[in-house]
């Protein structure tokens, strides 16, 4: 289990992370948040690469900083990959294979046929996918418990999304591995997070189980009678819109209690509608004087 | 789980592998040094050839090391200067410790191996010449695996000061040199503000500059000091093993500071100047001053490229605009923005500017009284004086001698306010004034030098007027003992040619040698005796008594180990010497018709 607790992180004055917590506990984590919302440094704390001004990144209970053991169960596919200049993937093999005790050449060697690259030749003639795919292959060659991946799917292309992804969620089934990922492919995180956490300005604003964050905002389709001249204006909305008689809701409530709630006036019609993950981050952040802003040019 | 070492081998061959152009090209240098000896065989005999190398050993390599070392710690250092790179780096399950110690060990190898390379090829071609011995040969390798040693710690520890690839170099190499360079520009503006003051000096803090400390100290012993003496192997050894094992301790410590630098230092700092914040005042401190200190004597000195009078205003101006430069541009380059004019940076910039004035202020008052101090006869070791063309040494055992040059210096100190008055009056066509140039470097006991210099003008009507000057200076130049000092006399010098020259129309007469310099010496000695050689005269411009010149070559003549020479005139009045040089059968007079 990967355990942040109260993280700040300032950088020349400016708090990448205020008082962030978080706790992966299994399966896949999806970490979500606008541009800038500290997400990259949250990733590098908990990778050991970051030391935090105050607060604990703890993994399995035991700090990550410093810790060989603990880094040793973490791999990571970083936004921007490294690699050493004029280095073949069998170059950078050898050095993860030299840092990782788990390094599976016989996980390597099956996953050859799968991406399909040249291991022999320089990974700077590589395109931008490729490189990820050569990353993704090495990552997971290193077997490890904990796989931390920073906008993983960048570049790829469907089908090898859609590869890669298996490749990942055959780990968590099979080997329990716990993945935590930050992308802004909400559709697509969508599909594989067990629990997703979003953050805003450095602060973790919440984190739930999907299932629990889909039942818990809700939105509603609501008609009025026509003797109706103004909208309620107690009902805890995140976000209100309407298009002629037919005005749409997003509340942070299950769709029982929203349906309750807004019964009190009579509509005419309340029909409960699930909502994404992007739709909840979109509301979720408008509330935190992040939306779409009308822009008349 | 995997052991330790297993990285550290992964990290190892990462390095030599990748590296590998830079010490194979490193070692290609120091393989041929050797084979040049050995293509020379034909006109290098053992003692040169051996000496060339011991040499090239102490006075080059150094700079190579100095050079190469810098390379490598940029090479194994490389990822901590790249976001992408160090994050890589510090995510793997490594503690800094571990990655400190392969990547340094890396380095260290990469230095090493050219040195094994180039030693062998030295020992093959020293045996091929039959100028191998053992024991010289393997200190040479200890001096020069010392040395490799500090310079790749120290570019080790700059490497860790800094987050930028391209600030290391820079910083590197600027510490070199920067303690020897900031004297030598302190004692520029000392000789500029102070009356007196030359730029000579003897620096007190080049053990802070390593490489001009290790190049001035540590050096061949040669067969010339061994005269009389046939060539063996095992005459020629380094010395100077003090300084090379001071370094190899600064070394360590060095290497040790670098490796807590490296377990504080934080992976965001990749592209910053100086990655730890709390050395950031400090490395803005010593850019400013070292800006203020540079910029303010480079502009002065285009600014007045054609006046030789010191203006103190100026001078102080041109600081403030250097203090400004580096105060503010060294902001940019610490802050890595261009915003740096802000009001709370102007309380730094008032502190820098007003520390300037002071350091002027200082200087142009005298402060320090360095002006007045004539240095105690018991603590000279010798004193080189020159007043216009005479020139002459006094050593510690000329007692008599130094005290009439303590009474010239202080006679000079006591013109200072004449010399201020002068400056306005002195130009190329106030033909009733003249002036006499005085310099005098004091080589002291303990090993430092002093070094005065005044041009202090006089009326020409002044030379026959006791009590002045110019009359004061016209006795100090015909003085007996002064001249007898000039050629050498006060030294027991061993005399071995003399030359004979008349400079218009540029003809060489005669030359003597062994005896026949010997009896040239002793008749001009003797003229200096009676009174009749008097090189004052010359000065001022009666070149009607002069006949000819003699330039006088003196062999390893004391303070200096080399040959000297001292030139004198020769006029009618010389009799001893006219008569030497008439029985030699030499025209006189003739050619200066």
């Amino acid at each position: 289990m990967i355990e942040v607790k109260g993280l700040t992180k300032t950088f020349d004055g400016f708090k990448a992370l205020d008082e962030a917590s978080i706790t992966v506990e299994s399966g896949v984590y999806g970490l979500v948040g606008p541009n800038g919302a500290g997400k990259s440094t949250m990733l590098r704390h908990i990778l050991g690469i970051y030391k935090g001004d105050s607060g604990e990144v703890l993994l399995d209970g035991e700090n990550v900083y410093e810790n060989v053991n603990a880094k040793a169960r973490i791999a990571s596919i970083p936004d921007d990959w490294y690699y050493f200049n004029s280095a073949t993937v069998k170059d950078m093999m050898r050095v993860y294979k030299g840092f990782y005790p788990k390094f599976s050449m016989e996980r390597y060697e099956k996953l050859k046929d799968i991406f399909n690259i040249d291991e022999n030749k320089n990974i700077r003639s590589f395109s931008k996918g490729m490189q990820k795919q050569a990353a993704f292959w090495l990552a997971i060659s290193c077997m490890p418990d904990y796989l931390v991946l920073d906008e993983p799917v960048d570049g790829l292309d469907p089908v090898m999304r859609r590869q890669v992804w298996s490749i990942l969620l055959g780990d968590v089934a099979e080997r329990g591995v716990t993945v935590l990922v930050s992308s802004h492919n909400l559709r697509e995180l969508e599909d594989v997070c067990d629990h997703v956490g979003i953050m805003n300005k450095g602060k973790v604003l919440l984190e739930r189980s999907l299932s629990e964050l889909q039942d818990n905002t809700v939105k509603l389709q609501v008609v009025f009678d026509e003797n109706m001249k103004e909208l309620p204006n107690d009902i805890p909305a995140l976000h209100v819109s309407s298009m002629g008689r037919v005005h749409t809701y997003i509340l942070r409530m299950s769709a029982s209690d929203a349906t309750l709630l807004l019964s009190k006036y009579k509509p005419l019609l309340v029909e409960a509608i699930p909502l994404t993950l992007e739709e909840i981050f979109i509301y979720e952040l408008g509330g935190e004087n992040y939306a779409v802003k009308d822009i008349i040019l | 789980m995997q052991s330790k070492t297993s990285f550290f081998k992964t990290v190892f061959i990462k390095n030599i592998t990748r590296f590998w152009p830079l010490w194979a090209l490193m070692s290609f240098i120091w393989v041929l040094a050797p084979l040049t000896i050995l293509m020379a065989e034909d006109y290098m005999t053992e003692a040169s050839g051996a000496t060339y190398l011991y040499e090239g050993v102490t006075h080059v390599l150094p700079i190579f090391l100095l050079i190469y070392s810098c390379a490598v710690a940029m090479a194994v250092w490389s990822y901590m200067y790249s976001s992408k790179s160090v994050n890589l780096m510090h995510s793997l399950p490594a503690t800094r410790e571990g990655l400190f110690s392969a990547n340094f060990t890396s380095g260290l190898v990469m230095v090493i191996i050219p040195i094994a390379i180039g030693g062998l090829f030295m020992m093959l071609v020293e045996m091929l010449r039959g100028g191998f011995s053992v024991l010289p040969f393997l200190l040479t390798i200890v001096a020069v695996l010392a040395e490799s040693f500090f310079f790749f710690s120290l570019a080790t520890f700059m490497a860790h000061l800094t987050g930028h690839i391209l600030a290391l170099p820079v910083l590197y190499f600027v510490l070199n040199f920067l303690s020897v360079s900031i004297e030598y520009i302190i004692s520029v503006y000392a000789s500029l503000l102070c009356y007196g003051l030359t730029d000579a000096y003897e620096s007190n803090t080049s053990f802070l500059s390593p490489i001009v400390h290790i190049l001035t100290n540590v050096n061949t012993v040669n067969m010339n000091e061994y005269p009389n003496t046939a060539f063996s192997p095992d005459l020629i050894y380094i010395r100077g093993w003090d300084v090379i094992g001071e370094y190899t301790l600064v070394g360590v410590v060095l290497t040790v500071v670098a490796l807590l630098l490296y377990k504080k230092r934080k992976s965001e700092s990749a592209g910053e100047v100086v990655s730890a914040k709390l050395l950031r005042p400090v490395a803005l401190t010593c850019f400013t001053a070292c800006a203020a200190l540079t910029g303010g004597i480079v502009i002065y000195e285009l600014l007045t490229i054609t006046s030789s009078k010191c203006n103190p205003a100026l001078l102080a101006f041109c600081m403030l605009i250097s203090v400004f430069i580096g105060y503010y541009g060294g902001r940019m380059l610490i802050q890595r923005k261009l915003k740096v004019f802000k009001k709370k940076t102007v309380p730094g910039f008032l502190i820098a500017a007003a520390l300037c004035i002071f350091f002027i202020a200082i200087l142009r008052t005298d402060a320090f009284g360095r002006e007045k101090i004539i240095p105690a006869k018991d603590k000279i070791e010798y004193v080189s004086v020159r007043i216009d063309s005479l020139e002459f040494i006094a050593t510690s055992e000329d007692t008599e001698l130094l005290d009439k040059v303590a009474d010239l210096h202080r006679l000079c100190i006591g013109e200072k306010r004449n010399v201020q008055v002068s400056e306005s009056v002195l130009s190329p066509y106030n033909y009733e004034l003249t002036a006499s140039s005085v310099k005098l470097v004091y080589t002291l006991k303990s090993g430092k030098i002093m070094g005065r210099q005044y041009s202090v003008p006089y009326k020409f009507s002044d030379i026959n007027n006791p009590g002045t000057f110019g009359a004061k200076i016209k006795d100090f130049m015909g003085d007996r003992d002064v001249l007898l000092s000039s050629v050498g006399y006060n030294r027991k010098p061993k005399i071995v040619d003399v030359y004979i020259i008349d400079y218009y129309p540029n003809e060489f007469h005669e030359g003597f040698s062994g005896r026949e310099a010997i009896d040239f010496y002793d008749a001009l000695v003797e003229d200096i005796k009676a009174g009749s050689y008097n090189p004052y005269s010359y000065q001022l411009g009666r070149s009607d008594e002069k006949i000819l010149n003699a330039i006088l070559e003196f062999d390893g003549l004391y303070p200096y180990p080399y040959s000297t020479t001292a030139e004198i005139y020769i006029t009618e009045k010389m009799k001893h010497t006219v008569a030497f040089l008439e029985e030699k059968g030499v025209k006189l007079g003739a050619e200066n018709d």
